[in-house]
């Protein structure tokens, strides 16, 4: 009797430990459960502030590195007109002054000769200086025909092979994306001038699937993502920084690459285009 | 009437509980889960669950023993939908601060009460005649009742301060 008692008792407290035992571990459970889940969404909702934050000074400095670069243009323009068109229009004011009806009738037709052939030049001038900001061809013939101006040019000169062929360009695109795809082509080669030293350019376009590709290969010294990754955390490459900036506004993916050959570098310009953006 | 007659008078009113707690937090889990694979999921479990909550209230045992069978699926089954509704959110990366919205404390007091009465309830049937068991029954399922009620309190009382996460916004489209 008292043994069946005891047993009675101890199978109680037995009951009563797995009770507690197993209330503190389920509770346990749950309240780890909820703790994880807090802490977690904290970390995560950390982690996208930053990135937010790294995304915010990408785009400051990609700013900064516009703005300087429209600040340059103007001061290049500025310059152009003070030093070069202003003193042409200074001399062609000199040759017609008021001495000029005083004159004998062979001075006065040589002195408006001369007036006629400065603002000639500077009529040429001013051109040039228009075409630089808004190349002709591309506003009347298109992207193809303003490479290929382009690539001429840069061919005459005689110390780099330049070419380029469009194998999908049936349709023109947006004036404002051909210009703005025009300018990166622009600066992509002028960065390849400058530094590279190479021998050949040589640019392909292609259209597949809503996207415009525009593809670049040099042999000469060339940069990778990782490059560009490092310079746009730098104060240094503006040219690049603005090739950005306008694969920005345009929504496109520009990739840096060494060929799968390992020979040429390769730059990848992606352009997300949709049917109707084109132009017939 | 003593303590236990009155206990005893009340199996038949535990059941009609679990019963109605049943329909209830489905309900809720039905709309606060936004996954239609485990919507579906709650909805097939759902039916033969209620099914069977109403063939055992009628049964014969309804009015003299602890429905532990019942209880024991309910609480394990709101516990697995807490989970799946904190798997969801974890998942929402567009979703602010999950603690600053009420539902997300419903679901704290949710899992925070099936998990810790899940023990007590399988027991119950059994024990229910022990004193002892009795009170450490009444011990911890009171102390998470308030607990729960509290958290509950606390809920409804807060202001909904989070911002629409991508599912509520995806849902209203």
């Amino acid at each position: 009797m008292i043994i069946l008692q005891i047993s009675d008792q101890s199978s109680l407290m037995n009951i009563s430990g797995v009770l507690f035992f197993g209330t503190m571990g389920m509770l346990a459970l749950a309240i780890g459960l909820v703790l994880f889940i807090i802490f977690h969404q904290r970390r995560v909702i950390r982690y996208q502030l930053k990135l937010k934050e790294m995304e915010e000074e990408q785009q400051k400095i990609l700013l900064n590195a516009s703005i300087r670069w429209q600040e340059e243009e103007r001061q290049r323009i500025a310059a152009d007109l003070h030093d070069d068109a202003g003193p042409l229009l200074a001399t062609a004011r000199l040759y017609l002054n008021e001495n000029l009806v005083k004159q004998d009738i062979s001075t006065q037709l040589q002195a408006i000769f001369n007036a006629k052939q400065i603002i000639d030049d500077t009529i040429q001038l001013i051109r040039n200086i228009s075409h630089s900001l808004m190349p002709p061809t591309l506003k009347n013939f298109g992207l193809e025909s303003a490479v290929n101006d382009l690539f001429q040019k840069i061919s005459g000169s005689g110390t780099i092979n330049a070419s380029c062929r469009f194998h999908d360009y049936r349709q023109r695109l947006r004036p404002e994306q051909e210009l703005l795809i025009f300018r990166v082509i622009q600066e992509l080669v002028n960065n390849i001038l400058k530094h590279s030293n190479a021998s050949f350019i040589h640019v392909t376009q292609n259209y597949n699937e809503d996207k415009f590709f525009i593809r670049l290969h040099h042999d000469g010294r060339g940069i990778t993502q990782e490059d560009v990754e490092r310079l746009n955390k730098s104060a240094v490459g503006l040219g690049l920084k603005n090739i950005q900036s306008r694969a920005k506004v345009l929504h496109a993916k520009i990739n840096f690459e060494k060929d799968v050959s390992q020979t040429y570098f390769k730059v990848t310009l992606e352009v997300p285009v949709e049917e109707y953006e084109m132009i017939s | 009437m003593t303590n236990r007659q009155a206990r005893e008078y009340n199996f038949l009113i535990y059941r009609i509980t679990t019963l109605f707690e049943f329909s209830f937090f489905s309900f809720l889990f039905l709309k606060i889960i936004h996954s239609k694979f485990v919507k579906t999921g709650i909805k097939v479990v759902c039916i033969p669950m209620m099914l069977y909550l109403i063939y055992d209230l009628f049964s014969l045992t309804s009015n003299n023993s602890f429905d532990s069978i019942p209880s024991g699926i309910v609480s394990l089954l709101f516990f697995i939908y807490c989970i799946f509704y904190f798997y969801e959110r974890i998942n929402d990366t567009t979703s602010p601060f999950l603690y600053n919205s009420p539902v997300f404390w419903v679901v704290v007091a949710l899992i925070i009460y099936f998990a810790g009465t899940f023990f007590p309830f399988i027991y119950a049937q059994s024990h229910m005649k022990d004193d002892q068991f009795v009170s450490d029954y009444d011990l911890i399922h009171d102390t998470l009742y308030i607990i729960k009620n509290i958290i509950f309190g606390f809920a409804m009382l807060m202001k909904d301060q989070s911002v629409k996460s991508s599912y509520s916004v995806n849902r209203k489209k």
